[in-house]
Order: structure tokens, then C-alpha cells, then sequence
């Protein structure tokens, strides 16, 4: 038994719009959603039943949506104008954020070995300092 | 007994409307339902007003689910589906309903909108009480009354006889 399941995508999550037990139909109805721009995606998820295992599987047959069509959009300009490929920017703005993220424990850890290799530097100074001190307190008597 | 038939032979069900316009009944009155919720995750009982659904009309039906969730009562009934059948069904469960009937397959899976919570739509064929093979489209939209739960179903269905 199958399902053709349309999902439109608002206020950042997908949520079911309708139920259909024709493909054909689901796939209309979802072309018309996608053409009205009223929400920023739209897809049809087909959902297979097997009776026999009680087991359901999801495959998304249609994919729609501003979004969709502008991450498309993008590097067919580029290629059209002569540039190079060029990574999805915003790809790239989420890796810069991820590795800014990274970064940080490092600073941290930069931080936390200065005060160790101070107190040793500290050390040493006084050793020395004493170590001094002392010979020239025996110089002297 | 339902037999699923493909969707293309049930194109020519719908009214005479203009050329262009989407006659299948289940995604008009599906994109009405749309309408109806206005931003809203269902539409009220109260936002149903058959001037608005215009010449669906008589082929829509309203089911109470609250208190009734596991049989449903009938709360109004379209003039035509009203005329296949002999008593009223206001008021009347949907387990009244005989099989070998459009509203029996139309209202057969009204759980499964209850469930997902979101608009049904299912078609295909059935062998009537006189033994004619119909075709048939329905679809079932939940309504709410506090936007949250479901407290009703607005359906619409029709059908025609497929020549033999």
C-alpha cells in the first residue's frame, strides 16, 4: 500500500499539508504549492506499507521550494558567466561558523598552558635567584 | 468491495467550470480548506460557510469527532449525497452506512485523519449495492474548534458510473 505524502516547509519545519493515495495526483497538487511560492519548500515523500513485515518505507519522489530552486539557481549562473565553481556560500558561512566554533578550545588551551610554564618560569627564576644569593653569601664569609 | 482504479480515468468527475480552472473536486475544496485555516494549523466550524464552497456544496458533508472519535456522527449532509438515501443521516453514526456506497468509502478512513492530523485524499472504484462498478473521489479535511485538537471533519466526495 502506498501513500504519497505532500510536506510543505514554514517557520522552520516541515509539516504535512495532505495525504494522497495517487501519485499522480500528489505530484500536482504539489507542482500547483510550489508554483503559488507560498511556502519556502515543498516535497512528496512516498510511503511504501508491506503488509507482510509491518515494515514502511519513505523515499521523496518531488522537491520544490524558493529555497530549493535558489541553491539550484546558483551555480548554474556562475557556470553560465564564465567563473569558477565555486563552493554554496552557505555551505561555507555554516563550515567558517563550525571552525570558529573549533577554534575556541584551542584559545582556551593556549591559555591554560601559560599559567603552568609562568609558575615554572617563576621557579626557576627564584632557584637561581637563591642559588646566587648563596654564593655570594659564602664569597663573603 | 473497493477496487483501486488509476487516477486518470477519474478526471472527467467535477462540474462544467470554466476551461482552466481545476475541476476535481477534492483539490478544490482542498485548496478552500487552505483558505480557511488563514495561518492557522485547522479551520473552525465556524469558518465553514456553505455560500463560500459555492457549487461543492451539495456534495460535502460535516462528521462531529468530538466525543465520537471512534464512529463519527454526520452534522449536515450535501443535498446531493442527502438524495442517495432514503432517511436522513443528521444525527445518524458512520457505521450506519451500508457498504457498497460512495459515503461508505468516502468516510472509511476518517481515523487515518485523525491520526495525521492533516487532509486525506482517496479514490478509486467500488462495486455498488446494484452491482455497477463506480468510480470515486474523496477527500476528508479535520476541522478545529481550539485550533488544537481535532473536533470535526469536512468532507467531499463524488462518483459516477463507469460505463460497462
Amino acid at each position: 500500500m502506498k501513500a504519497f505524502e505532500i510536506q510543505t516547509f514554514a517557520a522552520g519545519k516541515w509539516r504535512i499539508d495532505s495525504v494522497f493515495d495517487d501519485r499522480e495526483l500528489a505530484m500536482f497538487e504539489a507542482r500547483r504549492i510550489d508554483q503559488s511560492t507560498r511556502y519556502a519548500g515543498v516535497r512528496v515523500v512516498e510511503e511504501t506499507f508491506d503488509e507482510s513485515s509491518q515494515l514502511s518505507t519513505t523515499r521523496t519522489i518531488f522537491r520544490g521550494g524558493s529555497a530549493d530552486r535558489n541553491a539550484r539557481a546558483e551555480p548554474a549562473k556562475e557556470q553560465a558567466s564564465g567563473a569558477k565553481p565555486r563552493r554554496n556560500s552557505r555551505n561555507r558561512n555554516a563550515r567558517d561558523r563550525a571552525g570558529a566554533k573549533r577554534k575556541q578550545p584551542v584559545k582556551e588551551k593556549k591559555k591554560s598552558m601559560a599559567l603552568p610554564l609562568l609558575i615554572l618560569g617563576v621557579i626557576v627564576a627564584v632557584g637561581v635567584g637563591a642559588l646566587f644569593g648563596l654564593q655570594e653569601l659564602s664569597d663573603a664569609f | 468491495m473497493t477496487e483501486l482504479l488509476s487516477d486518470a480515468q477519474l478526471e472527467d468527475i467535477g462540474e462544467a467550470l470554466p476551461k482552466g480552472m481545476e475541476r476535481r473536486l477534492a483539490l478544490r475544496l482542498l485548496t478552500q480548506w487552505r483558505d480557511l485555516c488563514a495561518g492557522r494549523a485547522f479551520p473552525a466550524f465556524s469558518d465553514i460557510n456553505p455560500a463560500d464552497l459555492d457549487d461543492m456544496w451539495p456534495n460535502c458533508f460535516v462528521l462531529d469527532t468530538e466525543g465520537f472519535e471512534t464512529d463519527p456522527v454526520f452534522r449536515i449532509v450535501g443535498d446531493v449525497i442527502a438524495a442517495k438515501f432514503d432517511d436522513s443521516l443528521i444525527g445518524k453514526r458512520v457505521s450506519f452506512v451500508p457498504p457498497g456506497n460512495l459515503f461508505y468509502v468516502a468516510t472509511s478512513y476518517f481515523s487515518a485523519v485523525m491520526q495525521k492530523e492533516a487532509p486525506i485524499s482517496r479514490g478509486g472504484g467500488f462495486i455498488s449495492e446494484h452491482g455497477d462498478r463506480i468510480l470515486y473521489r474523496s477527500v476528508l479535511l479535520p476541522v478545529s474548534d481550539d485550533g488544537i485538537s481535532i473536533s470535526g471533519i469536512l468532507g467531499g466526495a463524488n462518483c459516477r458510473k463507469m460505463d460497462d
